[in-house]
């Protein structure tokens, strides 16, 4: 490598002019960190929904009275089990809790004794649970967020709930969900049904809304139908809308900020253009000066295609790099909460690391030519000038 | 090529190799079975959102109104057991 003298002599350029070059790197540093870090964040966001709807029932199936969602009786298990191909219905009990400053909240999540698949995957989640202690006494599993808050509360062990009645209901902190899963269950407190009915309002005959499965993907837009005769106040939520909903949030979120990096990305180029094109600037010197020596057009523009590719890949590396170690080492701060929201509980959400080399791969693209052609083609139109008028 | 390059390769190489060495050795297997088990546990495909916007803005509202100040204040117990 040594022996090609133009090589020697483009490092001993880009190194020996660095300042030159050192603003418009930092500014791409700064560009591309800000996209992957964003695009980062929100695929590892999809693919955790993607996990948690891939464990979901097909069917979610609400009662909506005046646009309000509400509570529906238990009995409705017995109709929608007599629909041919409808399996395993469940019932769910959840519902928002509002702390005594009514601005943060945690979500309550009842779970039924005598689900086998869900008291199988709290004993997985939970090591050294013990079941029956658990879901037969007053005790709840909490997030890492709401542990935080009782703990700043002066409620280590446990808090007293208030329930409509106007009773205060002291409930025991069990044990915390893993903190490796507060994407999920930062704002969240696991206990056992009949428990979150009582502290949430719900009558004992009620539950906020059912699950179902139908195995038979071919007759889910059927039984929707069917389902959804059943009650005039029923409301059918299947797991592709749900799925869909979620996309979309994440989509536009991140769309906002690629629409935005390509505003920033058009004016820097537009500056890069300018700078080259600039009548008495030292790069048009430069190049009338390379070409009074003896440089043909062609090495003139491969020195600056180049020096483009050095300054686009260095800045692409250090961005990515930066962005990753930003996003999934330290745990992006400031920057989840654009996905997130950052009013209720605090949170410290440990991203599973995703990278999607398409997205990357594309962003290189863009950004590779746009910059490149912002350096080349004023670069050309001083080549083909006359050296002497080049160097005025 | 001068020293200074192989210099600058060198740190690139070198955040390279930092991303992939943590990328690998992320125990993704693990982190996605816990998160599975929690759907399974909860029966929902939740985030944690620690959001203002998806309630009700009156919630969040000041008590007083700026413009009837003597206008009574909302009843804030219907929120609390919000679904």
């Amino acid at each position: 490598m040594r022996s090609s003298p133009f090589l020697y002599f483009f490092t001993l350029q880009f190194f020996r002019e660095y300042k030159n070059h050192l603003a418009t790197t930092v500014i791409s540093i700064a560009l591309i960190f800000l996209l992957s870090a964003v695009l980062f964040i929100s695929s590892s966001i999809k693919y955790s929904i993607d996990i948690s709807l891939g464990a979901q029932a097909d069917f979610v199936v609400e009662r909506v009275r005046g646009g309000k969602k509400v509570d529906l009786p238990i009995e409705w298990i017995d109709t929608l089990l007599e629909t041919r191909g409808v399996q395993k219905v469940t019932t769910r009990v959840h519902g928002r809790y509002f702390f005594e400053d009514k601005r943060e909240w945690a979500l309550i999540v009842g779970i039924d004794f005598m689900d086998e698949q869900s008291n199988r995957a709290l004993e997985k989640l939970v090591e050294s649970v013990d079941l029956e202690k658990f879901l037969f006494s007053s005790n709840m599993l909490v997030g890492d967020g709401v542990q935080r808050y009782l703990k700043e509360h002066f409620y280590p062990k446990g808090y007293n709930f208030l329930t409509p009645d106007g009773k205060y209901k002291k409930v025991s902190i069990f044990g915390t969900i893993p903190n490796s899963l507060n994407l999920m269950s930062n704002n969240m407190i696991i206990m056992p049904q009949e428990l979150a009915k009582e502290i949430l309002g719900i009558k004992k005959s009620m539950v906020t809304d059912l699950t179902l499965n139908v195995p038979n993907d071919n007759l889910w837009d059927s039984i929707s139908d069917k389902i959804a005769s059943l009650y005039y106040d029923i409301r059918v939520l299947t797991k592709r809308e749900m799925q869909k909903a979620y996309e979309n949030m994440y989509n536009y979120k991140s769309g906002v900020f690629l629409m935005l990096f390509l505003i920033t990305m058009a004016t820097f180029v537009l500056i890069l253009y300018q700078r080259y094109s600039m009548v008495f600037s030292s790069q048009r010197r430069n190049i009338g000066l390379l070409r009074a020596v003896g440089w043909s057009i062609r090495d003139i523009l491969k020195l600056k295609l180049y020096e483009s590719l050095m300054v686009v890949l260095v800045s692409y590396v250090i961005g990515v790099s930066l962005a990753y170690l930003y996003v999934f080492v330290f745990d992006s701060p400031v920057l989840i909460d654009m996905f997130l929201g950052g009013e209720n509980l605090d949170h410290k959400i440990k991203l599973i690391p995703v990278v999607d080399f398409g997205v990357l791969s594309s962003i290189f693209l863009i950004y590779t030519v746009a910059f490149i052609a912002s350096v080349l083609i004023p670069t050309w139109s001083i080549a083909v000038t006359d050296p002497k008028e080049a160097m005025l | 090529m001068i020293r200074e390059f192989y210099l600058l390769v060198m740190v690139l190489s070198l955040f390279l190799s930092a991303i992939i060495a943590h990328y690998s050795l992320f125990d993704r297997l693990e982190a996605t079975n816990s998160q599975l088990e929690l759907s399974r546990v909860v029966k929902m495909p939740l985030l944690a959102l620690s959001v203002g916007y998806l309630e009700s803005q009156k919630l969040f509202d000041d008590d007083s109104n700026t413009i009837y100040p003597q206008m009574q204040e909302i009843d804030r117990m219907d929120f609390v057991y919000e679904k």
